[in-house]
């Protein structure tokens, strides 16, 4: 039986690795810029706690409606970037997770603001730590399944054109913002359900959650693990949440594994950055 | 086939193209030849939807396009190349070329499904084409990796697998080895015979006239003279343009 510590490592990888998952298909296999990827997963998480608590919705309801806003916040996302490309396109992504955090922040009717929303329950099927560190290794199975499906297909065919030279793809007949309209909802929702899935595990969320310290972390484990490479995602993530064990072996203080990791981080990204840009298992460089 | 009709496109106030018109006519090769900067691969990219025209119509088989969609006229048969190659590098020789062939691969449910597989026939398209420009042994080879000369290729086959009805090349033997040039000349002419309908871009004089039916010059962005080979070659207007042997 594993210990609660390591268990909880493995919901924590688990639920951060779906979202880098969703992250690495819009931007490794869509090459779409998306860097509001953050604010999806707060929508998700925000979505199904104010479902099932404040309205008192059945689990399945908050899991749904999770999927359904990131959905939909994605789709606000793709009609804002429509017109854009390259910086400005990350640009514009950016200053959405910033909006999605200023309006969190100040709609406090609805999420508390500050405050954020305590005793968020979970689901009793999964309520002890082993139940949910299998519910969400199965969902991180199940998400990666699907989007390798997708990559496959025909359709994944024209995401990877499109990543590649959007226009070549356009005078092919492909109708490249339909692709990319696609790509970013089933990623927002796919972040919703991590975000959901984030919400009833820790029990409390608040706008601080759902902001940059966590996108860059996203963005860099997708960067690390490699763009292309969905594996490659959850590793750039699982070497982000197993950062503290190498540390134990260094004598360091506890109190600042925090700080320290961040560094480590960091610095990992910018090795890689520097000497292997595609990422440990990644595929492709981008164009931008 | 297709008609310019008085065509006028602006960049920054400058008249790339002014007021130029001229048609494509059904299986034939036409040449749109000129020095730098006189409006050529300019009017490519407005008939292919890549620019928006300022003034003007064009008319592809009867219909005007001329506010359509890039996407939308490839859809409707007009299917073209660039001067450098375009390609998706990621992806490899035979995905390149899939995508040419491809139907309803933008639906998600259906791909998800398998209900949009390519069929025997697309396989075999495929494999033929690949086997006329060379690139038979390369499916598996990522695009990146390929030579500029087969990337060149791999465009041009990539359009000819494309459905269409018009296809537009745009300086198919810029940068090419005499030997692939060579070889492009009895392609066109091939193809021509084969029925294509071809508007072809091109620097190279020699190219040009010795695989077009009709030759429209362009200087300045305005037409200069529209004619056969023989009549373009001998016009002493266009011979100021130029210095030809």
């Amino acid at each position: 039986m594993l210990s609660p510590y390591i268990l909880n490592l493995i919901v924590l990888i688990a639920i951060y690795g779906i979202l880098a998952m969703a992250l690495s298909f819009v931007i490794g296999h869509g090459g779409v810029l998306q860097f509001g990827h953050v604010a999806l997963f707060g929508v998700g998480a925000y979505a199904s706690a104010i479902l099932t608590t404040t309205y008192s919705f059945s689990f399945s309801i908050g899991f749904l409606g999770a999927m359904a806003f990131g959905g939909i916040g994605a789709c606000m996302l793709g009609m804002l970037i429509r017109r854009v490309r390259g910086d400005f396109m990350a640009l514009t992504t950016f200053f959405f997770a910033f909006a999605f955090y200023a309006l969190v922040l100040n709609v406090p009717e609805l999420t508390r603001g500050a405050l954020g929303i305590p005793a968020i329950a979970r689901p009793s099927i999964v309520m002890s730590l082993p139940s949910y560190a299998i519910a969400s290794v199965v969902t991180l199975v199940v998400v990666y399944l699907l989007l390798t499906r997708i990559l496959h297909s025909p359709f994944g065919l024209v995401m990877g054109a499109m990543r590649d030279d959007e226009l070549g793809a356009r005078v092919l007949g492909k109708n490249t913002a339909h692709v990319q309209r696609v790509a970013l909802v089933l990623s927002g929702m796919i972040a919703g359900l991590a975000g959901a899935l984030y919400a009833h595990y820790i029990g409390f969320i608040d706008p601080s959650s759902f902001y940059l310290g966590d996108l860059v972390i996203i963005v860099a484990a997708v960067v690390i693990g490699g763009l292309g490479s969905l594996p490659g995602s959850v590793i750039g993530i699982a070497i982000y949440f197993l950062i503290p064990e190498v540390l134990r072996f260094i004598n360091i203080p506890t109190e600042t594994f925090g700080a320290v990791r961040q560094i480590i981080f960091i610095t990992v990204l910018l090795l890689i950055i520097l000497v292997r840009p595609k990422g440990i298992l990644g595929k492709v460089l981008l164009d931008t | 086939m297709l008609e310019v009709q008085h065509l006028t496109k602006l960049f920054d106030g400058i008249k790339a193209v002014d007021d130029c018109s001229f048609s494509v006519a059904q299986g034939k090769i036409t040449a749109l030849i000129g020095p730098n900067g006189a409006g050529k691969t300019t009017i490519l990219n407005c008939i292919s939807g890549i620019e928006r025209i300022d003034k003007g119509n064009i008319l592809y088989e009867h219909q005007d396009v001329s506010h359509w969609r890039d996407y939308e006229r490839a859809e409707a048969g007009i299917a073209r190349t660039f001067q450098l190659p375009r390609i998706f590098k990621n992806l490899t020789v035979y995905e390149n070329v899939s995508l040419s062939v491809h139907d309803r691969d933008q639906d998600l449910i259906p791909s998800f499904f398998g209900f949009n597989r390519l069929k025997e026939e697309d396989e075999k398209k495929i494999a033929n084409t690949l086997a006329h420009v060379k690139l038979s042994d390369m499916g598996d080879t990522v695009a990146q990796e390929l030579s500029y000369g087969q990337q060149k290729l791999l465009s041009l086959a990539r359009a000819l697998l494309q459905p269409h009805r018009l296809l537009m090349l745009d300086e198919p033997v810029a940068g090419v080895n005499p030997a692939l040039r060579q070889e492009f000349v009895t392609l066109f002419k091939r193809l021509r015979d084969e029925g294509e309908t071809m508007l072809v871009v091109e620097h190279d004089m020699d190219f040009a006239m010795e695989i077009a039916d009709w030759v429209v010059v362009m200087n300045e962005g305005k037409v200069l003279k529209k004619g056969t080979p023989v009549e373009v070659r001998n016009d002493r207007e266009v011979l100021k343009v130029y210095s030809w042997k």
